[in-house]
């Protein structure tokens, strides 16, 4: 008689273990169905992420990408808030920069080396570059000529990039 | 075409298959029906047993599959009900001794004389399995309220699936009614809503169950167990018929408590 226990007392009672079974089941088999394990989910969403980023700037601290099951079938339900930047608009706020900029610039070293000497950089540019992703630097040097002027806060344009 | 071809498999070993397939068979026979049970679980032959007919034997479903007999030559009749046979399988070979298309083949010929064909698939999802549902008309899935059991039927219904495997069905079986009020256990609700499939049957956890197969008289010729009316109703509903299914609750009287509490949690 815990349950009896528990209302005297005032107490919430512990939740019973089919709730449990129910709830776990719930999670298990919409990623069995899918042959999706929960790490590989992990790294899609982180990947569905970045993509959008490239193109507008998301909210990160409120996505919501989920599985949900409807009946027997599984489907991808994504919820992804873009940060108040509205095509055309300035930003006033350096931090707003959209991070598909930031994604495209190569690296602030290479900004700085910029304007010394714009088309012959490229070499003294790539010993400069520590950080460097993968994105070979002479592929990108058009996009600096164009970045390079409305970009003057570059430790925040880097950390946004890492995140 | 003739008879239907209705196949029982689980995913999970051990929740009731042969059971289900036996109990089945004597419940369709029961009602008219012309029926022959195929034991599919080649290797770990079972369905004899349970039905008490293992002393019976000569000839087994790798025999008429490799053309050592005819089909009529390997099927055992029941002591009872002369419309129901069974075909063992075979105790000494592996899954591999059988292909889907010799399945396919042989219900073909069955089709012509039975009007229900009823296959007991072993456990799993490999070999055997797809034996015993390539010639299958309607899957009956059965599980337990378990959350191993509940994940593996989910699986199977996947495949099921995925090969356009007409109709499956759902059978819970070992229902335990007290600890589903207690909130232990899963509910059936719980468990059509998990797996989104047509239920077709819940089978009480009874006592009388294992006695019954101990003795080789499967539970549905039992009047008196809750087990065997469970039985008897799926074979009707098997047969197009709407049976409502049946009060599980225990009466939750204040006397009936008391009596509980004397007997004890098991009472």
């Amino acid at each position: 008689m815990p349950e009896f226990l528990d209302r005297i007392l005032g107490r919430a009672p512990a939740k019973k273990s089919s709730t449990m079974a129910k709830e776990r089941l719930q999670f298990i088999l919409v990623h069995d169905r899918i042959n999706l394990p929960p790490e590989r989910m992990e790294a899609m969403k982180k990947e569905i992420l970045e993509v959008i980023a490239k193109y507008v700037s998301v909210d990160n601290e409120n996505v919501d990408i989920a599985l949900q099951k409807r009946e027997r079938a599984s489907l991808l339900v994504a919820e992804i808030p873009f940060l108040k930047t509205l095509e055309g608009v300035e930003f006033e706020d350096p931090d707003d920069k959209p991070a598909s900029v930031s994604l495209i610039v190569p690296d602030d070293a290479e900004v700085e080396a910029a304007p010394a000497a714009e088309a012959k950089t490229e070499p003294s540019a790539k010993t400069k570059a520590e950080p460097v992703e993968e994105v070979p630097a002479s592929n990108e040097t058009p996009a600096i000529e164009e970045v390079a002027k409305p970009a003057p806060a570059k430790p925040a344009s880097a950390s946004k990039r890492r995140r | 075409m003739g008879g239907k071809v209705i196949t029982v498999t689980s995913g999970k070993g051990g929740v009731g298959k042969t059971t289900t397939t036996a109990n089945l068979g004597v419940a369709l026979a029961r009602i008219g029906q012309k029926v022959v049970l195929i034991d599919a679980d080649i290797g770990l032959r079972n369905l004899d047993i349970v039905m008490g007919l293992e002393n019976r034997i000569v000839f087994d479903l790798v025999d008429i599959v490799e053309g050592r007999c005819k089909p009529r030559q390997a099927m055992i009749r029941h002591k009872l009900f002369p419309e129901l046979y069974i075909i063992p399988a075979a105790q000494t070979r592996d899954k591999s001794s059988v292909s889907p298309a010799d399945m396919i083949q042989l219900t073909d010929i069955l089709r012509e004389d039975f009007d229900i064909i009823m296959i007991d698939s072993p456990a799993g999802i490999e070999r055997g399995f797809r034996n015993a549902v390539a010639p299958a008309d309607e899957v009956l899935i059965v599980t337990n309220p378990e959350v191993s059991a509940v994940r593996d039927a989910d699986r199977v219904i996947g495949l099921l699936e995925t090969e356009n495997k007409a109709s499956g069905a759902l059978i819970i079986n070992r229902l335990n009614p007290e600890m589903v009020r207690r909130g232990e256990m899963l509910s059936p609700e719980d468990v059509t809503d998990l797996l989104a499939i047509r239920l077709i049957g819940i089978v009480p956890e009874d006592d009388t169950v294992v006695p019954s197969s101990n003795s080789g008289v499967p539970v549905t010729m039992n009047e008196n167990s809750r087990a065997g009316l469970a039985y008897r109703n799926i074979a009707r509903r098997i047969m197009g018929e709407k049976v409502p299914f049946m009060q599980l609750t225990e009466p939750t009287g204040f006397f009936q408590r008391i009596a509980r509490m004397f007997r004890g949690r098991n009472g």
